[in-house]
């Protein structure tokens, strides 16, 4: 397989869209998805109202900022961040190793 | 929904240890697995079995792109037998997975984006019961439009499949200045192929048994290629840290690439969990195709630019690989089929494009040759074009262009250590042709057409081609790539005993026979017994990339080093001997053949343990001009094809394949020449007759029936050249050996046919139609010039009348 | 799923009679293919491989008839000789375990027109014996099927055998598929020479909805034989002959496009086939009378 590592980090962002903005609720999620797939890393649907941000640590943090401000933007009442680290099995057999530089 | 009353006792699941015939490196050990499998006593995954089991079946899309406005599983639910039906909303942890890019749901939940993908889960108490509750759950479908090529993905205004749009991923490389070479160039060819998706057809479908542990955690038993990137996965997606899931390999039944990506790891846990009870998910043939990636259909553009005298000025390639709906390793694959786009060939200035775009079309991902195999279709038909047009002899075009040790490729990487190209094309060349054509021959199985009965010999060709490739062996592009291995040193009562212990796949290539005659030779010890892979040690990495010999090979190696030098210091400390001096040997510490003490003695009630990571030498990614020192090292390969061809029906037989490979160092000399046979099948599948057909999104023969792979009547004798020129930085100097022959196998046979028949033959496979020169299936449609993937090189029409 | 096992031919028809809806199996390499995919679901199966009536095949004067549950296996074995045409039909069939199980009277049964065995039982002019507990009917292999894997049989009957003439003359059976063993007609050819009758009979598998047969194209090298006294000379028919039949068995042929090939294609080979069917046939003949 890879000649390509794992994506070092990636951010879901989860939102919750409030009846009461300007938008209704689908296009709240709609604008979110919108921002995410201009916002850099690689977007992709990670659940009904999901969206997860995967790539390099920098891009991957500036882009969930700026998702999160389009949310907002766009009346968002909650936008859950998750940043998780993608974890590797360990290289002794014990769980959780971090994938060190060589 | 009722619950296990009974817990279930588990007798035993998945493989033992094994122990193996004797023999060290350079010998034919006997494949332990070999006389099981023949006799159908081998346990495969789908074998297993527990008592209290229950069985898992998948619901999936038929459609290859649509929304699920809802789902109505009440009448599944209330099937008797039915222990769980379960949607994305019961997948515990993240939804989505993905080896590289987390972008594939485990379930689907508001979209479908291929045909064939999850939608829903049961556990029933018998197979047949899961089906028909499979068959009861209603999903309300609205059939949205279909992304149907990856050109079609790349044009403005198509549909996308994921926020961040359709294109995936485009390696550009800069070599040199190609505008400059091309005032220099006396002659230019110019060329179109394509390639259509190749199944990896492995007989042993996707299973595995997921075994509850009653504490929230579970065993998977499974089938598969790398089981730390399953663990790592199925850690995320059932939101369990990493220790409490844990996996097994049980018997796989062939891999090639399709087990790299998950298929039912997910799905099973999910059902365990869920019931508390063991679930087995075993595929049947036709969910198979629908189960795991394919070989990515490549559309290539090329135009080769030389001196008349056939030196090589320049290449241009544009090359544009269907991803299909999900990103899988096709990051990966890309990168590869632009780095080796122009051949073992020395190419002083490149421009190289290569694009992958996300379809509605099945995933694509890692196949054996992994994206250089539908390049090296491109560059050797654009050589033999070259030859064809310059006059020449096309083994004298290679000889005159060939890589050699020192030559940069156009990532700008140096070729370190021996890059045997002419050696190879030479040692083919000095091979007798076979007699032929036809000969007179009576016999059918002789013939084109076979057993069928279509020619007595009338219209009957013969044709001769030859081809060169070469690939990356092991992961490359700055990839962290290493493999752990655990190796013990004890006395039994039966003497003493090396246990080998890591988690690399046997998948059928051979592994666990050579781990044992590595440890073997390098410890000196008769009995050495190899432990089941499992996660319980660390990475091994992936049975793939033709890694796992040098990777895990060399795993085993250093551990057995580390258990020498420990056992003759302590050697050392008691006879006093000089530790420089000491060897093992037939279970003794020698001295120049001296015997100094036994290891029975040495050793005694404390075993020597050692457990060791093997890395080979650092990567580095492309930058943006796609330079970088991006590969380990490389393994090289050239094919002959005779073929016979009836012209008038476009049947083929292949008279014979021979081949030249360069291996480093034959460790187990039968098992290098049946991976060299069982790719060089391979090839001439894709050659002739393995594509998983697409029409709209939709697989038209997801089937052995008429998705047709090489019969013995098919695949003719090989005539194998083993070279071993030894690799400087490897283990044992060794070369990976599984994905070469898969390689340069499909251009040699297609050059045959193209000089039996004298017709172009663009696209592989090549069927009938276009060996008698009718138009191939319905017309596909143009690429539109401008869009990604031929903006570089323009169209061909564009291009020919500057 | 029910499954009916009955230890003869009466019993057999008795239960078909009282299970009308029960789908016969013998072999099954065609049904077991459905059912494992999943594409039927029979309430209940009929299996008539226990039924010894219909293993067996028997001379008729002049004709051979010949039980549905015969295996391809044993045509090749047993029928070489008076039934060439459908031997050699039969050795394209499978592999070796499928011509140990399946019958041509699955291949009647399914009505697929890329059966192999089909072909020669229209070059023939076969006919198909349909059993009920009410009697048995014949039926010309033509009319038995009227469509794609459709048939004239009714529910309350069993396909007990086929009957056709012993072959007089050399027979062929040619078929192209793009592997070479193991496969699935994309098109296939059978012919048969009948010397005594001055007739040549042939028929395209394969290349539409039924096999068909090729009325004119006979015709015409009836006429080219007739004309030349050639039956009795035994003389070479000419290259042009042989192309104009060719062509004429093109002319016959209603091709589809599938995943198998296409249309273009079939037809094209179609004509390969038949030319060089009848150009082998007629080489026999003519050494036949050295």
């Amino acid at each position: 397989m890879p000649g390509h590592n794992r994506d070092e980090l990636t951010a879901e962002l989860k939102i919750t869209p409030s009846p009461r903005a300007e938008q209704p609720p689908q296009a709240q999620v709609e604008a979110v998805m919108r921002a995410a797939g201009e916002a850099g890393p690689a977007a992709h649907e990670a659940g009904p109202d999901s969206v997860v941000l995967s790539g390099g640590r920098e891009e991957v943090l500036d882009a969930a900022r700026r998702v999160t401000e389009a949310a907002l933007d766009a009346g968002a009442k909650t936008v859950e961040v998750r940043v998780e680290a993608q974890e590797e099995s360990g290289r002794f057999g014990e769980a959780g190793g971090r994938r060190g530089s060589p | 929904m009722t619950r296990a009353q009974t817990t279930p006792t588990p007798t035993r699941v998945g493989p033992g240890p094994t122990t193996f015939s004797p023999g060290g490196i350079g010998e034919s050990v006997r494949r332990p697995d070999g006389v099981p499998k023949v006799t159908g006593e081998f346990e495969f995954s789908s074998d297993m079995r527990l008592d209290g089991m229950l069985w898992g079946a998948t619901l999936r899309s038929p459609h290859p792109s649509a929304r699920i406005w809802s789902m109505d599983l009440s009448r599944a639910e209330a099937m008797p037998g039915v222990r769980a039906v379960l949607t994305h909303e019961d997948v515990p942890g993240r939804k989505v997975y993905g080896m590289e890019t987390p972008d594939q749901p485990v379930l689907a939940w508001d979209r479908v984006r291929y045909q064939g993908e999850p939608v829903a889960l049961v556990a029933a108490d018998h197979p047949e019961t899961a089906k028909r509750a499979l068959g009861s759950i209603r999903v309300d479908y609205e059939v949205l439009d279909v992304v149907s090529s990856a050109e079609e993905a790349l044009a403005e205004g198509a549909p996308e499949l994921h926020p961040s749009g359709n294109l995936l991923r485009h390696v550009r490389i800069r070599h040199g200045d190609a505008e400059a070479a091309e005032a220099r160039a006396e002659v230019v060819v110019r060329g179109e192929y394509e390639i259509g998706m190749q199944d990896q057809a492995f007989l042993g479908p996707e299973s595995g048994l997921a075994v509850p542990d009653g504490r929230g955690g579970v065993d998977l038993y499974v089938a598969t290629q790398w089981l730390h990137v399953d663990q790592d996965q199925l850690a995320e997606s059932l939101g369990l840290p990493h220790d409490m899931v844990r996996l097994t390999l049980s018997g796989v039944g062939g891999a090639f690439g399709g087990r790299e990506d998950l298929s039912m790891q997910v799905h099973a846990c999910m059902l365990a969990l869920h019931t508390e009870r063991p679930v087995k998910i075993v595929y049947d043939r036709e969910e198979s195709f629908y189960g795991h990636v394919h070989r990515h259909p490549c559309k290539m553009r090329y135009e080769h630019g030389a001196t008349r005298s056939g030196e090589l000025v320049y290449v241009r390639a544009s090359l544009v690989l269907d991803g299909g709906a999900y990103a899988s390793s096709s990051t990966a694959v890309v990168a590869n089929a632009a780095r080796f786009a122009c051949g073992p060939y020395r190419v002083p200035n490149a421009v190289l494009d290569a694009y992958v775009a996300y379809t509605n079309n099945p995933p694509c991902g890692a196949m054996r040759g992994f994206g250089a195999v539908q390049t090296c279709f491109g560059y050797e038909s654009q050589m033999d074009k070259l030859a064809e047009k310059l006059g020449m002899d096309p083994i004298e075009l290679r000889l005159r262009n060939a890589m050699k040790e020192g030559t940069r490729l156009p990532t700008g990487q140096k070729i370190e250590g021996p890059a045997p190209v002419a050696e190879l094309l030479e040692k083919l060349r000095e091979m007798p042709l076979p007699e032929g054509p036809g000969g007179g021959t009576r016999d059918l199985r002789e013939l084109p057409g076979g057993v069928s009965n279509t020619t007595h010999g009338e219209g009957v060709v013969r044709g001769v081609g030859y081809a060169v490739g070469f690939k990356n062996v092991g992961f490359s592009e700055g990839f962290d790539d290493y493999s752990t291995a655990r190796v013990r040193l004890s006395v039994t009562d039966d003497g003493p005993l090396v246990e080998v212990h890591t988690a690399a796949a046997e998948v059928g290539q051979g592994l666990v026979t050579v781990e044992a005659q590595i440890a073997r030779t390098e410890l000196g010890v008769e009995k050495v017994s190899v432990l089941p892979a499992d996660t319980r040690v660390g990475s091994s990495g992936s049975s793939s990339a033709s890694r796992q010999t040098y990777m895990t090979g060399g795993a085993v190696k250093l551990a057995c080093e580390a258990i020498r030098r420990r056992l003759f210091e302590t050697v050392a400390e008691r006879h006093g001997e000089d530790p420089e001096g000491l060897a093992l040997e037939n279970g003794s510490v020698v001295s120049d053949g001296r015997f100094v003490v036994a290891l029975d003695e040495i050793l005694g009630a404390e075993p020597i343990e050692e457990t060791v990571v093997h890395r080979h030498v650092e990567t580095f990614p492309l930058d943006e001009d796609g330079q970088g020192d991006a590969d380990v090292t490389y393994a090289f390969s050239a094919h002959r094809a005779v073929v016979d061809v009836d012209v008038e029906l476009g049947l083929v037989r292949v008279v014979e394949l021979a081949t030249a490979q360069d291996v480093g160092k034959a460790l187990n000399p039968q098992a290098v020449e049946g991976q060299i046979e069982g790719g060089t099948a391979q090839g001439l599948g894709l050659a002739l007759l393995e594509e998983i057909q697409v029409r709209d999104g939709r697989v038209l023969n997801a089937s052995f029936t008429d998705y047709l792979l090489p019969t013995i009547l098919d695949m003719p004798p090989v005539r194998t050249e083993i070279l071993e020129l030894a690799d400087p930085g490897a283990p044992y100097g060794l070369r990976g050996v599984g994905e070469p022959p898969n390689i340069s196998t499909p251009p040699a046979v297609v050059a045959a046919l193209r000089d039996a028949t004298g017709r172009e033959l663009p696209r592989m496979p090549v069927r009938p139609e276009a060996l008698v020169g009718i138009a191939d299936g319905p017309p596909r449609r143009r690429p539109q010039p401008g869009s990604a993937g031929y903006g570089t090189l323009g169209s061909l029409e564009e291009r020919r009348d500057q | 799923m029910e499954f009916l096992r009955p230890p003869s031919l009466h019993e057999a028809l008795e239960a078909k009679a009282a299970h009308p809806e029960a789908v016969p199996i013998s072999g099954g390499t065609d049904l077991m293919v459905e059912i494992n995919f999943d594409r039927g679901r029979p309430e209940t199966v009929l299996d008539l491989s226990r039924v010894p009536e219909l293993a067996e095949w028997e001379r008729e004067n002049g004709h051979v008839r010949v039980g549905a549950g015969v295996t391809y296996e044993r045509i090749i074995a047993e029928l070489g000789e008076a039934l060439p045409g459908l031997a050699m039909a039969s050795r394209t069939v499978g592999s070796p375990q499928i011509r140990n199980r399946g019958t041509v009277g699955g291949n009647l049964g399914t009505s697929s027109p890329a059966g192999d065995g089909l072909p020669p039982l229209y070059a023939s002019e076969a006919e198909v014996e349909l059993s009920s507990t009410g009697g048995t009917r014949r039926v010309p292999v033509s009319e038995f099927v009227t469509g794609p894997k459709r048939n004239a049989l009714r529910p309350d009957e069993l396909i007990s055998a086929f009957r056709m003439p012993r072959a007089t003359g050399p027979q062929q059976y040619a078929k192209v598929g793009t592997r070479n063993a193991m496969v699935i007609a994309v098109c296939s050819f059978g012919l048969a020479l009948c010397p005594e009758r001055g007739r040549v009979e042939a028929c395209i598998g394969s290349a539409g909805p039924t096999p068909i047969r090729t009325p004119e194209a006979e015709r015409f090298v009836e006429g080219v034989m007739e004309e030349g006294g050639l039956w009795e000379t035994r003389g070479p028919i000419g290259d042009a002959a042989l192309r104009r039949f060719g062509e004429m068995v093109q002319a016959a042929a209603r091709p589809i496009d599938d995943v198998r090939g296409t249309a273009a294609y079939r037809v094209h080979a179609i004509g390969v086939l038949a030319r060089r069917s009848l150009g082998w046939a007629w080489d026999e003949y003519r050494r036949g009378g050295e």
